[in-house]
């Protein structure tokens, strides 16, 4: 495939933690992202915020943010999402399972009355199992584990702190600079085909 | 947008747990932090090319492995695979500008943190230990005069606590000023009753009797007024000068504590004088007990040699070895230390052969076999010999004599044969252990006439070569440790003398060595962090002393220098025989005494001989000064063979 234009594009690799799974009723507790260019992570050009939520829910135990945390530390949700519509830009975003997060920071969006990201995404997930099918890479053990831990371990990434938004989109991020080198290789445009560019509100 | 700190940390984490970022505090870390690149890098991609300028930046590997290699070295040169947590390319700090040295290729996938040189040189002068681990990082070339591995060993964090005795033994200046406060002095025509006087008065244990000029005549103790009590003379008429114990060991002002033990260690003496000039021809300074030192610290190894002496056992001595063994592990703590303290363990050994000794004539006169008329001398042998045996392993000796009359030379043979078997199970009592090849001792071929052991040498230098006279070498290192020490000395320099009668010998030896010469492979399997067919125990002792050792030795031969101990003097005498090479010299020194320090603390700790060292047990400084010093050995054989082969 042709890499150069992608070589030069800016990534987005991010991570958001929530109240809960359900995007139209959960709200953004906390965002990490991430940029990658030239192939290379600029730790200065990276996004973090911890947002204020109304309430704690059983995902605290997940992501470790509680209610009084986000109070004390964090911005309201309207600063936060419109500082990160800012920061992406014009950006590629990249993630693991990232129509979740792009559905959850749409929803944001839409109540502070901004308009919803069109970016294109990248679904790491996806794109391993596309990598898979072109023999790319070595196969999963556990075709059937879609978990970031899974993915971590296949690659051989470290996974030192994670379950945090930052930390999660840093090994994310690691890992997604290790499967551009394998785009590389493809005859096709394989990212061109697992990229998504109307995720809206997963309505 | 928000900065994303907590990335920022996550970096510092990362970095807090490899050298040299370890030695910096948490601001400092999150400041590099910001200034770090995270690049992703292919299996055999290439980071850096000798040869090309330097990047303004040096790295290290946070995934994945690379190969540094240097192309333009000859047959001898080392791959030095990298690991998680290594450095690449920080030559940048003594070459600035200058090209790279080495090739550095990702062995594998590999993720690689950029750091850039000139905002971390800022913060470098804050941190002397980064700087000192960033020179042992350095390769060594000869042709530039950077700074390596010589100078580097300082690092405090391998001394971690101050209070330890070689920090105490350059306590210099408290050391001088005590021991003036201590001196009292007398004339010699004053009476024992005035210098009883003195001494109650001042609360001294001992009083210096001087001349008109203040020069040390002898020294009046509490013992020496026994015995003028014991005499019966009157305390008002009997004399200073006819109850001192003289002569006096004299030192010059300003001796360091360690100085001071060894001398009364050797001597047997308990006091010293400290004089202007350190002769008796000069005024007196000072005065130092024994007591004196051993209230500066209680548990040294004076203490233990003087023990040795009152022990009649075999076990007490075992027991006391073992002792002197923890309390040479306990104190040595740094490779600075070790020269001291190979002194002193030779001392310490010295003491137990002589004592071993002295109970085995006992236990052969018990049974009526006495002394031949005859000298005799026990020499030591390989390490015991260099003052470099730590460990209660592999002392190799031999008994040289020389019958007074010629008719005894059978009963000769036979008493000396006995002794030797007798020390030999003595020593093995006391938790010596026998090398691979046995004991030298026990084997009747090192118990010898002088001329016997002469012609072994005449038929080492004049044709010896391969295998066999590389198994013998041990014996050119030898050293007198009991008896008359003369027969050594006339041996020694029989050798001298055949070394330079027989020019073919050192290239004959320079070929032996370096048949017996470790390989890059050998050194390349050294890692704490490599995969797991690498991480196991590495034969430091055989792959790195020993072939340092024989080089020392077959460049001291071919320099035709004088008879030293110890490979680092006689690298460091080199260096100034040879000074256009000192570079390679000093390097070697440095390298020596780093891994003598690894395996004879390991020795010590384990109570084995110590060859074996596993590198996870290094600290992330060793590991580094290790690795500069298999560059240095494989460097120092290059250069043996294209100056003597």
């Amino acid at each position: 495939m042709d890499f150069e234009p992608y070589r030069s594009t800016r990534w987005v690799v991010f991570d958001t933690e929530t109240t809960g799974t359900m995007p139209t009723r959960d709200r953004i507790v906390s965002i990490g992202a991430m940029a990658i260019e030239d192939m290379e992570i600029n730790p200065n050009d990276a996004f973090e915020c911890l947002v204020r939520v109304p309430f704690n829910s059983s995902s605290v135990v997940i992501h470790g943010i509680t209610k009084d945390e986000t109070q004390r530390e964090g911005i309201e949700e309207a600063e936060a999402i419109e500082q990160f519509n800012d920061y992406l830009g014009d950006a590629y975003l990249v993630g693991h399972h990232v129509a979740f997060d792009i559905i959850v920071v749409n929803h944001a969006l839409r109540r502070t009355g901004l308009p919803i990201l069109e970016n294109p995404a990248i679904d790491v997930m996806k794109l391993v199992m596309r990598l898979e099918e072109q023999k790319l890479v070595q196969p999963r053990e556990n075709p059937n584990d879609f978990s970031l831990d899974g993915l971590l371990d296949h690659f051989d990434i470290p996974k030192a702190g994670r379950h945090t938004a930052m930390g999660d989109s840093f090994a994310t991020g690691m890992l997604w600079m290790q499967l551009l080198r394998f785009c590389k290789k493809a005859e096709t445009d394989i990212l061109e085909s697992v990229m998504e560019t109307d995720i809206g509100l997963g309505e | 947008m928000r900065i994303a700190n907590s990335l920022f940390e996550r970096i510092a984490d990362f970095l807090e747990e490899h050298a040299p970022f370890q030695y910096m505090n948490k601001a400092d870390l999150l400041e590099i932090a910001k200034l770090i690149r995270i690049k992703f890098h292919e299996k055999d991609e290439i980071i850096f090319d000798a040869g090309k300028t330097r990047k303004r930046q040096f790295f290290i590997i946070n995934k994945g492995s690379v190969n540094v290699t240097n192309p333009a070295a000859s047959k001898r040169s080392l791959t030095d695979t990298r690991y998680v947590g290594d450095l690449l390319g920080v030559g940048h700090l003594f070459d600035p500008g200058g090209c790279y040295i080495h090739s550095a290729t990702t062995a594998e996938d590999t993720i690689l943190y950029s750091i850039p040189w000139e905002p971390f040189e800022k913060i470098l002068p804050f941190y002397p230990d980064v700087a000192r681990f960033l020179k042992a990082n350095i390769s060594l070339r000869s042709d530039l005069d950077l700074p390596t591995i010589a100078g580097v060993t300082g690092f405090s964090h391998t001394d971690p606590l101050s209070d330890t005795l070689v920090d105490r033994i350059e306590e210099i200046t408290q050391l001088s000023e005590y021991a003036r406060d201590r001196l009292v002095h007398c004339g010699p025509h004053e009476t024992m009753q005035e210098v009883a006087f003195k001494m109650l008065n001042t609360k001294s244990e001992a009083i210096v009797v001087v001349n008109r000029d203040h020069y040390p005549l002898g020294i009046v103790t509490k013992t020496d007024m026994a015995r003028a009590i014991q005499s019966g003379r009157s305390p008002a008429q009997a004399t200073a000068e006819d109850f001192m114990s003289s002569p006096v060991i004299t030192v010059k002002d300003n001796p360091t504590l360690g100085n001071c033990l060894r001398i009364m260690m050797k001597s047997g003496y308990q006091h010293i004088c400290l004089t202007e000039n350190g002769t008796d021809q000069s005024p007196t300074s000072g005065l130092i007990s024994e007591r004196d030192l051993m209230l500066y610290y209680g548990n040294n190894p004076m203490v233990i040699i003087r023990q040795i002496g009152e022990i009649n056992r075999f076990e007490e001595l075992s027991h006391m070895r073992h002792r002197a063994d923890m309390l040479i592990l306990h104190e040595l703590r740094s490779a600075e230390g070790i020269e001291w303290f190979s002194d002193v363990v030779h001392d310490l050994n010295r003491a137990f052969v002589k004592k071993v000794i002295r109970l085995s004539m006992d236990s052969l006169r018990e049974e009526g076999v006495y002394m031949p008329q005859a000298s005799f001398c026990l020499i030591f042998a390989g390490a015991g010999g260099r003052r470099e045996l730590f460990t209660r392993h592999a002392m190799d000796r031999g008994v040289m004599w020389l019958a007074d009359h010629e008719k005894d030379h059978a009963y000769c043979e036979e008493y000396f044969s006995k002794l030797s078997e007798l020390i030999h199970e003595g020593l093995l009592k006391c938790g010596w252990t026998k090398n691979l090849e046995g004991f030298t001792e026990s084997n009747p071929k090192w118990c010898n006439p002088i001329s016997a052991w002469k012609s072994y040498f005449e038929e080492w230098i004049t044709e010896g070569k391969g295998v066999e006279l590389f198994e013998n070498l041990r014996w050119f290192d030898m050293l007198p440790a009991d008896g008359y020490e003369k027969l050594a000395e006339e041996t020694r320099g029989h050798i001298q003398q055949l070394i330079k009668d027989n020019p073919s010998f050192v290239k004959r030896l320079a070929q032996t060595v370096l048949e017996n010469a470790p390989t890059s492979e050998d050194f390349e399997k050294f890692s704490p962090k490599g995969p797991k067919q690498y991480t196991h125990f590495f034969d430091l002792y055989g792959k790195v002393c020993m072939p340092l050792v024989n080089m020392a030795r077959l460049l001291t031969f071919a320099h035709n220098l004088p008879f030293r101990n110890t490979t680092y003097e006689r690298f460091k005498a080199l260096a100034e025989a040879d000074p256009k090479n000192r570079h390679i010299y000093d390097e070697a020194a440095e390298g020596f005494r780093i891994s003598l320090f690894i395996v004879s603390r390991s020795g010590l700790r384990d109570q084995n001989p110590g060859n074996l060292v596993h590198p996870k047990e290094l600290s992330s400084l060793e590991v580094q000064l290790a690795k500069s010093t298999f560059r240095n050995v494989l460097s120092l054989q290059n250069f043996i063979e294209s100056q003597y082969c």
